[in-house]
């Protein structure tokens, strides 16, 4: 049987495959599904300071082999997160990331050092990424002196892995990406979803509650592969990349172009076992093609 | 809750129009027709190569656990449903099911009123047939657009419970909205328990109606969604608690039925 486990940033799974942040929640309602300690580790959903309602409905729509929602990071708080969330997820034997955001450095601080004491928590994802919320979010990782504000001041509350997640709504992704890593970041995770909008010509009105929101799914995968590889070429720490990952082989395109790890969002909420036939499926291309380990393959394109 | 949830290729039984627009679709799917309590929904995914991408939400119409079917009763508004009436015999489409939480009668429970809004009769048919089993008297208010879209009338007929009928042109039953008899009704019924399912501003008058007339409501509401099993967190609908805390609940997961008095009913 080929070796799938990988190590990056200090962080240990069993498998690439992680489920991305905003479709996993913090682990409960996929677990009723199938048992989540067959991912490699799941990025639990983004946590803000304080508990936060979102945006209005609707938040979904379709769009062309993909989806576009403006959740606008709802969730139950850092308090709630630490004392409801954690201790249950953490029980199982897979690598966690917790997802944070805020809307300054120090918010980002605050939630990184009271994270830092959680026993079992594999590292952090910091997200200056997020499409979907006026303070904050995308506005932090467009610009490499604010991204690296936030990152220089989560880095100094935690010893935890440091896994910056970048934003693809930027004219040079390596730009960014060179920032985060010369603040302290361990890794970076990207794509976030890319700013779109649908129009309801019924209506004659934005679709969507928050006017704008964040395309993913298939409808952006090569944009997300030539992203990983480009940013896994302009930086040396490692990248764990997603978008629009459906398959095994879709996977694989992630890892030959420089990612240590893959995350899955879209296919996970049209169909909840995506992540395990991922997992399948890159095991019997490896076993097909007579590859021992994943880690061989890791840039296995890159030039 | 959903122990079993397995997204499944549903083999296509048969399919036919009950109106213009309006079809019954069953689908084979033994474990989901086992499972399936009234009230719960099922997401489905008719289109060939990913379109459309996302499954979409339909309440569960019936089971025949003979057959190991559950059937869908669906009305063609977009892509999605479009794609869905053009599926044929013997065609497979993706299927999670059964998804939410149902309606729930009290143990108990003697007196029952059950209403239904177009094609909100769906989720509907089930608990009739539940409550007829546990020997809840029940009587059905109905309203459709005209007679011809006055939905599921077969099968309601062979249940026997009593029917008020009412379309907005008067082609069947009296003209004009339920909700205008509704008071009447439930003056008069001693009815303990409502069911409701239908559009929003009928299920938001149903709702204003039951609460000034004391009688607990359950509806069944409705929301763009994404996953329907609760990760996403596009579906959710404005609740708010005995002290007046809101929050936003999950359709999927932690509805589609809720009681009316926790929703804030928006106008
Ligand atoms: C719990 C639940 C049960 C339902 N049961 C039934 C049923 O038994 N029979 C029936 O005919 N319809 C039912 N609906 C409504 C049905 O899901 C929509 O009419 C359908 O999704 C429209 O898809 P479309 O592609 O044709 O339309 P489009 O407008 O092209 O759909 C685009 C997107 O919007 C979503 N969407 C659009 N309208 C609705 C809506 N009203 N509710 C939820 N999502 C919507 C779709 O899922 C899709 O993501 C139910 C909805 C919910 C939430
Ligand atoms: C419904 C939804 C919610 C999301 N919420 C978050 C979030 O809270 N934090 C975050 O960093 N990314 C969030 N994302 C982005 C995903 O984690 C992922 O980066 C993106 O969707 C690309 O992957 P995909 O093409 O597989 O969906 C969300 C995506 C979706 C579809
Ligand atoms: S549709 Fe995803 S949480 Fe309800």
């Amino acid at each position: 049987m080929p070796n799938l486990a990988v190590e990056f940033a200090g962080i240990k799974a069993k498998n690439p495959v992680f489920t991305a942040s905003g479709t996993c929640g913090f682990g409960r309602e996929l677990n009723e599904i199938f048992p989540i300690e067959k991912l490699g580790g799941m990025m639990l959903k983004g946590t803000t300071l304080q508990p936060r309602l979102g945006n209005p409905t609707p938040r979904v729509a379709e769009a062309p082999s993909g989806v576009i929602n403006c959740v606008g990071l709802q969730n139950p708080g850092l308090q709630n997160v630490l004392t409801e969330q954690l201790p249950w997820v953490l029980q199982h034997d897979l690598a966690i990331l917790q997802n944070i955001a805020g809307s300054e450095p120090a918010e980002y601080a605050e939630m990184a050092a009271a994270l830092d004491k959680v026993p079992g928590l594999a590292g952090l994802e910091v997200n200056i990424s997020c499409p979907n919320v006026k303070a904050g979010g995308m506005a932090h990782g467009s610009d490499p002196k604010l991204a690296a504000a936030v990152v220089s001041a989560v880095r100094e509350s935690t010893k935890l892995p440091v896994v910056v997640k970048l934003t693809p709504n930027v004219t040079d992704v390596g730009e960014i990406a060179r920032a985060v890593e010369a603040a302290g970041a361990d890794a970076v995770s990207l794509v976030n979803t890319f700013l779109a909008m649908v129009i309801d010509v019924k209506r004659r009105r934005p679709l969507l509650g928050n006017v704008m929101g964040g395309l993913s799914g298939p409808a952006i995968r090569p944009i997300a592969v030539r992203m990983v590889w480009q940013v896994a070429q302009s930086v040396k720490i490692p990248v764990i990349g997603m978008g629009g990952i459906e398959t095994g082989e879709d996977a694989l395109q992630f890892i030959m172009a420089g990612a240590s790890a893959v995350a899955v969002a879209a296919a996970t909420m049209v169909n909840p076992l995506a992540p395990l036939r991922i997992i399948e499926e890159m095991d019997a291309w490896l076993e097909k093609e007579g590859v021992a380990d994943i880690n061989e393959l890791i840039g296995a394109a890159l030039p | 809750m959903n122990n079993a949830i397995e997204p499944i290729a549903a083999e296509v039984l048969s399919i036919f129009p009950v109106a213009d627009g309006i079809y019954e679709l069953e689908l084979a799917a033994p474990k989901a027709a086992e499972q399936a309590k009234p009230g719960q929904f099922a997401m489905l995914r008719p289109g060939a190569g990913g379109k459309p991408y996302l499954g979409r939400p339909m309440g569960i119409y019936d089971r025949d656990l003979k057959r190991g079917s559950i059937s869908i009763l669906f009305e063609v508004h977009g892509a999605g449903t479009r794609a869905m009436a053009e599926l044929h015999e013997g065609d497979k489409l993706e299927l999670l099911a059964p998804l939410g939480n149902g309606f729930t009668p009290a143990a108990d429970l003697r007196r029952a009123l059950v209403i239904g809004g177009g094609i909100g009769v769906a989720p509907l048919y089930p608990l009739l047939c539940q409550l007829k089993s546990q020997g809840v008297e029940t009587e059905i208010m109905l309203g459709a657009q005209c007679g011809e879209r006055m939905l599921a009338l077969e099968r309601l007929v062979r249940l026997g419970i009593p029917t008020r009928l009412y379309t907005d042109d008067g082609t069947m039953g009296k003209r004009g909205y339920l909700t205008e008899d509704l008071p009447e009704v439930l003056r008069y019924g001693r009815f303990e328990q409502v069911f409701c399912c239908g559009p929003m501003p009928m299920m938001r008058a149903v709702a204003n109606i039951c609460a000034e007339y004391r009688t607990p409501c359950q509806v069944s509401l409705e929301e763009r969604m994404g996953c329907g099993f609760g990760i996403c967190v596009c579906c959710v609908v404005d609740c708010q608690d005995a002290e007046g805390n809101i929050s936003k609940k999950r359709v999927c997961y932690d509805g589609p039925v809720f009681d009316s008095q926790e929703v804030v009913w928006h106008a």
